[in-house]
Protein backbone atom coordinates (compact mmCIF):
# COMPACT_ATOMS: atom_id res chain seq x y z
CA UNK A 1 0.00 0.00 0.00
CA UNK A 2 1.63 3.52 -0.63
CA UNK A 3 2.73 5.64 1.98
CA UNK A 4 0.43 8.77 2.18
CA UNK A 5 1.95 12.14 1.31
CA UNK A 6 1.91 15.56 2.51
CA UNK A 7 1.22 18.66 0.47
CA UNK A 8 5.32 19.10 0.37
CA UNK A 9 5.68 16.03 -0.85
CA UNK A 10 3.52 15.85 -3.35
CA UNK A 11 4.78 18.99 -4.69
CA UNK A 12 8.58 17.57 -4.77
CA UNK A 13 7.08 14.50 -6.37
CA UNK A 14 5.49 16.53 -9.22
CA UNK A 15 8.41 19.02 -9.88
CA UNK A 16 10.91 16.08 -9.61
CA UNK A 17 9.14 14.32 -12.62
CA UNK A 18 9.15 17.16 -14.72
CA UNK A 19 12.54 17.89 -14.32
CA UNK A 20 13.92 14.40 -15.11
CA UNK A 21 11.92 14.59 -18.01
CA UNK A 22 14.13 17.54 -19.39
CA UNK A 23 11.79 20.41 -18.29
CA UNK A 24 9.02 19.41 -20.90
CA UNK A 25 6.20 16.42 -20.35
CA UNK A 26 3.11 15.65 -21.06
CA UNK A 27 0.23 15.76 -18.55
CA UNK A 28 -0.20 12.46 -18.81
CA UNK A 29 3.26 11.48 -18.32
CA UNK A 30 2.62 13.13 -14.87
CA UNK A 31 -0.30 12.09 -13.70
CA UNK A 32 0.93 8.61 -14.59
CA UNK A 33 3.99 9.46 -12.59
CA UNK A 34 2.83 11.28 -9.42
CA UNK A 35 0.58 8.90 -8.47
CA UNK A 36 -2.05 11.24 -8.06
CA UNK A 37 -5.87 10.84 -9.20
CA UNK A 38 -6.59 13.05 -12.68
CA UNK A 39 -8.61 16.00 -9.99
CA UNK A 40 -6.28 16.36 -7.59
CA UNK A 41 -3.42 16.49 -10.71
CA UNK A 42 -5.02 19.18 -12.45
CA UNK A 43 -5.64 21.16 -8.82
CA UNK A 44 -1.93 20.79 -8.28
CA UNK A 45 -0.63 21.78 -11.79
CA UNK A 46 -3.03 25.16 -11.17
CA UNK A 47 -1.32 25.64 -7.96
CA UNK A 48 1.41 25.03 -8.91
CA UNK A 49 1.46 27.55 -12.36
CA UNK A 50 0.13 30.08 -10.10
CA UNK A 51 2.82 30.24 -7.84
CA UNK A 52 5.23 30.52 -10.58
CA UNK A 53 7.04 26.85 -10.22
CA UNK A 54 6.00 25.40 -13.63
CA UNK A 55 4.53 27.06 -16.70
CA UNK A 56 2.44 25.61 -19.04
CA UNK A 57 3.42 25.59 -23.16
CA UNK A 58 0.62 24.74 -25.92
CA UNK A 59 2.22 22.81 -28.48
CA UNK A 60 0.58 21.40 -31.90
CA UNK A 61 0.71 18.42 -29.94
CA UNK A 62 -0.79 19.49 -26.84
CA UNK A 63 0.07 21.09 -23.25
CA UNK A 64 3.21 20.41 -21.73
CA UNK A 65 5.03 21.56 -18.86
CA UNK A 66 8.42 22.67 -17.73
CA UNK A 67 10.09 23.64 -14.49
CA UNK A 68 10.82 27.17 -13.32
CA UNK A 69 13.81 28.62 -11.55
CA UNK A 70 11.43 28.79 -8.07
CA UNK A 71 10.53 25.25 -9.04
CA UNK A 72 14.48 24.28 -9.02
CA UNK A 73 15.10 26.12 -6.00
CA UNK A 74 12.09 24.33 -3.91
CA UNK A 75 13.88 20.94 -5.10
CA UNK A 76 17.32 21.87 -4.05
CA UNK A 77 15.78 23.15 -0.83
CA UNK A 78 13.31 20.97 -0.11
CA UNK A 79 14.96 19.25 3.00
CA UNK A 80 15.36 22.71 4.64
CA UNK A 81 11.76 23.31 4.17
CA UNK A 82 10.45 19.49 5.21
CA UNK A 83 12.92 20.34 8.53
CA UNK A 84 12.18 23.97 9.30
CA UNK A 85 8.61 23.10 8.46
CA UNK A 86 8.08 20.04 11.06
CA UNK A 87 10.48 21.45 13.71
CA UNK A 88 8.18 24.66 13.66
CA UNK A 89 4.96 22.58 13.65
CA UNK A 90 3.60 24.50 10.23
CA UNK A 91 2.11 22.43 7.46
CA UNK A 92 -1.36 21.13 7.02
CA UNK A 93 -2.62 18.01 8.89
CA UNK A 94 -4.06 16.71 5.43
CA UNK A 95 -2.09 13.79 3.57
CA UNK A 96 -2.52 12.36 0.03
CA UNK B 1 -6.07 55.19 35.10
CA UNK B 2 -3.46 54.80 38.04
CA UNK B 3 0.43 55.68 37.90
CA UNK B 4 2.45 52.54 38.35
CA UNK B 5 6.41 52.56 39.83
CA UNK B 6 9.09 50.39 38.70
CA UNK B 7 11.97 49.87 39.82
CA UNK B 8 14.90 48.31 37.85
CA UNK B 9 18.47 47.39 39.13
CA UNK B 10 20.77 49.91 37.36
CA UNK B 11 23.55 47.27 37.15
CA UNK B 12 21.27 45.81 34.65
CA UNK B 13 20.28 48.92 32.46
CA UNK B 14 22.71 48.35 29.54
CA UNK B 15 22.57 44.80 29.90
CA UNK B 16 18.60 44.84 29.25
CA UNK B 17 18.98 46.48 26.50
CA UNK B 18 21.56 44.64 24.50
CA UNK B 19 19.51 41.50 25.20
CA UNK B 20 16.17 43.02 24.14
CA UNK B 21 18.32 43.69 20.84
CA UNK B 22 19.52 40.53 20.74
CA UNK B 23 15.60 38.84 21.14
CA UNK B 24 14.78 41.42 18.21
CA UNK B 25 17.88 39.83 16.31
CA UNK B 26 16.91 36.62 16.87
CA UNK B 27 13.21 36.90 16.40
CA UNK B 28 14.24 38.41 13.39
CA UNK B 29 16.28 35.76 11.91
CA UNK B 30 13.46 33.65 12.30
CA UNK B 31 10.67 36.00 10.73
CA UNK B 32 13.16 36.05 7.77
CA UNK B 33 13.23 32.10 7.19
CA UNK B 34 9.88 31.71 7.63
CA UNK B 35 9.36 33.96 4.84
CA UNK B 36 11.41 32.42 2.84
CA UNK B 37 10.08 29.09 3.32
CA UNK B 38 6.86 31.21 2.83
CA UNK B 39 8.08 31.75 -0.62
CA UNK B 40 9.19 28.27 -1.48
CA UNK B 41 6.01 26.61 0.20
CA UNK B 42 3.49 28.76 0.11
CA UNK B 43 2.62 27.55 3.51
CA UNK B 44 -0.06 29.57 4.93
CA UNK B 45 1.38 28.86 8.45
CA UNK B 46 4.87 29.73 7.38
CA UNK B 47 4.00 33.38 6.25
CA UNK B 48 1.83 33.27 10.14
CA UNK B 49 4.96 32.27 11.62
CA UNK B 50 7.12 35.03 9.67
CA UNK B 51 4.57 37.56 10.71
CA UNK B 52 4.61 36.83 14.57
CA UNK B 53 8.15 37.05 15.45
CA UNK B 54 8.58 39.94 12.66
CA UNK B 55 5.95 41.70 15.23
CA UNK B 56 7.54 40.56 17.86
CA UNK B 57 11.23 41.45 16.92
CA UNK B 58 9.83 45.03 16.18
CA UNK B 59 8.55 45.22 19.39
CA UNK B 60 11.52 44.42 21.23
CA UNK B 61 13.66 47.09 19.26
CA UNK B 62 10.66 49.53 20.47
CA UNK B 63 11.17 48.42 24.13
CA UNK B 64 15.00 48.66 23.93
CA UNK B 65 14.45 52.21 22.81
CA UNK B 66 12.21 53.18 25.67
CA UNK B 67 14.84 52.24 27.32
CA UNK B 68 17.70 53.88 26.08
CA UNK B 69 15.62 56.99 26.17
CA UNK B 70 15.16 56.18 30.26
CA UNK B 71 18.76 55.38 30.50
CA UNK B 72 19.19 58.99 29.25
CA UNK B 73 16.77 60.81 31.78
CA UNK B 74 17.50 58.48 35.03
CA UNK B 75 19.93 58.97 37.31
CA UNK B 76 20.63 57.53 41.61
CA UNK B 77 21.22 53.96 42.69
CA UNK B 78 17.64 52.78 41.20
CA UNK B 79 16.41 54.17 38.53
CA UNK B 80 12.61 54.78 38.72
CA UNK B 81 9.90 54.47 35.95
CA UNK B 82 6.46 56.34 36.04
CA UNK B 83 4.14 55.68 34.18
CA UNK B 84 2.72 59.29 35.45
CA UNK B 85 5.94 61.17 35.47
CA UNK B 86 7.13 59.44 32.21
CA UNK B 87 7.45 61.73 28.75
CA UNK B 88 4.35 61.10 26.37
CA UNK B 89 7.15 59.26 24.32
CA UNK B 90 7.75 56.71 27.16
CA UNK B 91 4.30 56.10 27.89
CA UNK B 92 4.06 55.87 24.06
CA UNK B 93 6.81 53.50 23.78
CA UNK B 94 5.65 50.99 26.61
CA UNK B 95 1.75 50.62 24.84
CA UNK B 96 3.55 50.24 21.49
CA UNK B 97 5.58 47.03 22.91
CA UNK B 98 2.74 45.87 24.84
CA UNK B 99 0.88 46.01 21.28
CA UNK B 100 2.86 44.87 18.61
CA UNK B 101 4.04 41.92 21.27
CA UNK B 102 0.63 41.06 21.75
CA UNK B 103 -0.16 41.36 17.82
CA UNK B 104 2.75 39.02 17.11
CA UNK B 105 2.29 36.16 20.37
CA UNK B 106 -1.82 36.49 18.61
CA UNK B 107 -0.84 35.98 15.43
CA UNK B 108 1.42 32.92 16.53
CA UNK B 109 -2.00 31.39 18.33
CA UNK B 110 -3.83 31.75 15.41
CA UNK B 111 -0.96 29.69 13.46
CA UNK B 112 -1.41 26.71 15.63
CA UNK B 113 -5.18 26.74 15.62
CA UNK B 114 -4.53 25.74 11.75
CA UNK B 115 -8.08 27.94 11.19
CA UNK B 116 -8.70 30.32 8.20
CA UNK B 117 -10.51 33.25 9.73
CA UNK B 118 -9.69 36.92 9.58
CA UNK B 119 -12.68 37.78 11.15
CA UNK B 120 -11.57 35.48 14.07
CA UNK B 121 -8.10 36.98 14.22
CA UNK B 122 -8.82 40.68 13.82
CA UNK B 123 -11.66 40.25 16.95
CA UNK B 124 -8.95 38.32 19.05
CA UNK B 125 -6.51 40.87 18.18
CA UNK B 126 -8.86 44.13 18.90
CA UNK B 127 -10.34 43.05 22.00
CA UNK B 128 -6.96 41.83 23.51
CA UNK B 129 -5.40 45.05 23.02
CA UNK B 130 -8.64 47.08 24.62
CA UNK B 131 -8.42 45.19 27.35
CA UNK B 132 -4.79 46.01 27.52
CA UNK B 133 -5.30 49.83 27.27
CA UNK B 134 -8.09 49.95 29.28
CA UNK B 135 -7.19 48.38 31.97
CA UNK B 136 -6.13 50.28 35.09
CA UNK B 137 -2.73 47.90 35.33
CA UNK B 138 -2.17 47.86 32.19
CA UNK B 139 1.59 46.10 32.85
CA UNK B 140 -0.25 43.60 34.73
CA UNK B 141 -3.19 42.85 32.23
CA UNK B 142 -0.53 42.71 29.57
CA UNK B 143 1.66 40.02 31.75
CA UNK B 144 -1.95 38.30 32.30
CA UNK B 145 -2.61 38.33 28.53
CA UNK B 146 0.78 37.54 27.23
CA UNK B 147 1.23 34.90 29.57
CA UNK B 148 -2.03 33.52 28.40
CA UNK B 149 -0.85 33.20 24.86
CA UNK B 150 2.75 31.67 25.47
CA UNK B 151 1.12 29.24 27.63
CA UNK B 152 -1.10 28.15 24.78
CA UNK B 153 2.20 28.40 21.74
CA UNK B 154 3.84 26.36 24.72
CA UNK B 155 0.62 23.30 24.65
CA UNK B 156 0.60 23.58 21.06
CA UNK B 157 4.33 22.64 20.31
CA UNK B 158 3.92 20.12 22.99
CA UNK B 159 1.13 18.65 21.35
CA UNK B 160 3.42 18.67 18.02
CA UNK B 161 6.20 16.62 19.02
CA UNK B 162 4.74 12.96 18.50
CA UNK B 163 3.67 13.72 15.16
CA UNK B 164 7.15 13.67 13.39
CA UNK B 165 8.98 12.85 17.07
CA UNK B 166 11.55 15.85 15.95
CA UNK B 167 13.72 16.82 18.72
CA UNK B 168 13.87 20.67 17.51
CA UNK B 169 9.90 20.94 18.03
CA UNK B 170 10.75 19.62 21.81
CA UNK B 171 12.89 22.74 22.11
CA UNK B 172 10.87 24.93 20.56
CA UNK B 173 8.21 24.18 23.16
CA UNK B 174 11.07 24.61 25.92
CA UNK B 175 11.62 27.61 24.45
CA UNK B 176 8.34 28.62 24.83
CA UNK B 177 7.70 27.35 28.62
CA UNK B 178 10.80 29.00 29.27
CA UNK B 179 8.63 32.62 28.08
CA UNK B 180 5.80 31.92 29.95
CA UNK B 181 7.47 31.37 33.31
CA UNK B 182 9.45 34.86 31.84
CA UNK B 183 6.12 36.55 31.01
CA UNK B 184 4.31 35.37 34.56
CA UNK B 185 7.30 36.11 36.89
CA UNK B 186 6.12 40.17 37.32
CA UNK B 187 2.68 38.30 38.38
CA UNK B 188 3.99 36.58 41.00
CA UNK B 189 7.21 37.62 42.14
CA UNK B 190 6.99 40.49 44.78
CA UNK B 191 10.20 42.48 43.63
CA UNK B 192 9.49 44.09 40.07
CA UNK B 193 13.06 44.57 39.96
CA UNK B 194 14.41 40.77 40.94
CA UNK B 195 11.22 39.61 38.47
CA UNK B 196 13.00 41.98 35.81
CA UNK B 197 16.19 40.63 35.68
CA UNK B 198 15.15 36.77 36.26
CA UNK B 199 12.47 37.41 33.15
CA UNK B 200 15.13 38.65 30.88
CA UNK B 201 18.27 35.48 31.80
CA UNK B 202 15.00 33.33 31.14
CA UNK B 203 14.24 35.24 27.56
CA UNK B 204 17.98 34.97 27.11
CA UNK B 205 18.29 31.13 27.22
CA UNK B 206 14.34 31.33 25.61
CA UNK B 207 16.22 32.66 22.60
CA UNK B 208 19.28 30.72 22.23
CA UNK B 209 16.85 27.35 22.17
CA UNK B 210 14.76 29.15 19.04
CA UNK B 211 18.12 30.27 17.38
CA UNK B 212 19.73 27.05 17.75
CA UNK B 213 16.37 25.28 16.44
CA UNK B 214 17.10 27.46 13.81
CA UNK B 215 20.84 26.99 13.19
CA UNK B 216 20.26 22.99 13.11
CA UNK B 217 17.50 23.55 10.41
CA UNK B 218 19.58 24.92 8.24
CA UNK B 219 22.52 23.06 8.85
CA UNK B 220 20.60 19.97 8.01
CA UNK B 221 20.07 21.82 4.26
CA UNK B 222 23.51 22.10 4.20
CA UNK B 223 25.10 18.29 4.96
CA UNK B 224 21.96 16.96 2.58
Amino acid sequence: MNKKRTRLEVVRDILEVIRNKNGKIKPTHILYKSNLSHQMMSTYLTELIEKGFIVEQQTKSGRTYSITEKGLTYLSKYNMIVDFTNSFGLGEDEEF
Amino acid sequence: MSSTVYLVPQWFFGIDIALEILFAFVAGLIAYYAFKIYRLGNQRESELLGAGFLLIAISYIVRALLNIFVLSEASGGYRELSLARATMLGMLGIYIHFILFTAGLITLVYMTGKVKSERLYSLLLITTIILILMSNAPAVAFDIVSSVFVLYVFGYYIGEYPRHRNKKTLMIAGSFGLLFVGNALPLVLKSFGEAYVISHILELISYSLLFLTLFFTLRSNHNS
